[in-house]
């Protein structure tokens, strides 16, 4: 696995103590942890899934979160959107997110910025992190962070849900297939809106949290080049090769 | 021989059902299977399929036994073989 350019931090006793558990993991341990605090890394949308990924992530300690989310809280967020609470309903989303993770783990830098990804803000975001973790519901944001990923070679967390059923996969510039190669265009028939449950948001998530620690830690084998299907109405998992497409108009030769 | 049409997410939705059986003829390929299965489904499962022109829509990935499969490049089918078909899905 190619390793990140992360500047590591050193941890004081009380993130030692704080991180231990996690610490004794094999091939991690302190070095992983320090990685981790050293480590920036953008959720675009901390929404069904965004939110669980930032969520983890803070409790595993990763030093500085951006995300990015606009609007308010509303009752039909309630049933996937984890750090969206009933007290918070007409606020906006991002300071319901920003509280639940302070209270979480007040050590970590937290960015809350209070767009979604548009072509204005998408160049300044990704530069300022080591990864991205795509959450965002709309074609049109994902092929932004996308091209904007590719373009400054930062690697970028793939997952998405619809039903019981979710994907991921982990994209890393000039050597996997990027977001463009699995899908030229935009699907004609995408909703915005569609049917889910906060547990299927919530698997995949933790997952995409684990693909984000595994690339930070240069641990174990991550889903480059492979996505992961999963249909949690049966329990199949599908872990599918993925091929780059020469021809692809944003990562191809 | 006996194949199976797996579909995920918005075409499972739409064709009733994740999978979906087929009696292909020996020698049959992927791409005679998809196009049987759409043959046999609503004017709404063949649309996230192909387009108006009979082209396969550029944001379907397919999968045959796990791999990936190009539809311009015919690949046959054996018994108990499973297409896996996958339209684009989105965070929320």
């Amino acid at each position: 696995m190619t390793e990140l350019p992360i500047t590591p931090e050193p941890l004081n006793e009380e993130e030692r103590a704080t991180y231990e558990w996690q610490s004794w993991v094999p091939g991690f341990g302190e070095p992983g942890q320090e990685r981790l605090k050293g480590a920036s890394v953008l959720i675009s949308r901390v929404g069904g899934l965004g939110s669980v990924v930032a969520y983890e992530l803070a409790a595993a300690g990763v030093g500085k979160l951006v995300l990015a989310h606009a609007g308010n809280v509303k009752h039909s967020d309630l049933n996937r959107q984890l750090l969206m609470t009933h007290s918070q309903l007409g606020k906006p989303r991002i300071e319901s997110a920003e509280r639940r993770l302070r209270e979480l783990n007040p050590h970590i830098e937290i960015v809350p910025v209070a767009e979604n990804i548009s072509e204005e803000n998408v160049e300044r975001l990704v530069g300022e992190v080591d990864l991205v973790v795509d959450c965002a519901p709309l074609f049109e944001e994902r092929f932004l962070m996308n091209r904007e990923a590719v373009r400054q070679s930062k690697p970028m967390v793939e997952c998405a849900m619809y039903d019981l059923e979710a994907q991921i996969t982990t994209i890393i510039p000039g050597e996997t297939p990027c977001l463009s190669c699995l899908f030229p265009e935009a699907p004609p028939a995408w909703k915005r809106e569609f049917p889910v449950f906060g547990a299927v948001s919530g698997t995949v998530g933790c997952m995409a949290a684990m693909e984000t620690i595994k690339l930070i830690a240069g641990l174990g084998e991550t889903l480059a080049s492979k996505l992961l299907t999963m249909d949690l109405r049966t329990m199949r998992f599908h872990s599918h090769r993925i091929s780059r497409r020469a021809d692809c108009a944003i990562c191809g030769a | 021989m006996i194949v199976t049409i797996q579909c995920f997410a918005q075409l499972a939705r739409s064709a009733g059902g994740a999978d979906h059986e087929l009696n292909l003829d020996d020698g049959a390929t992927a791409q005679d299977a998809l196009r049987l299965f759409a043959e046999n489904s609503s004017e709404e499962t063949r649309a996230l399929l192909f387009t108006e022109t009979g082209e396969l829509q550029p944001t379907i990935l397919l999968f045959l036994d796990e791999e990936p499969l190009l539809f311009s490049e015919p690949a046959p089918m054996r018994e108990r073989s499973t297409l896996f078909i996958a339209t684009p899905i989105a965070g929320g």
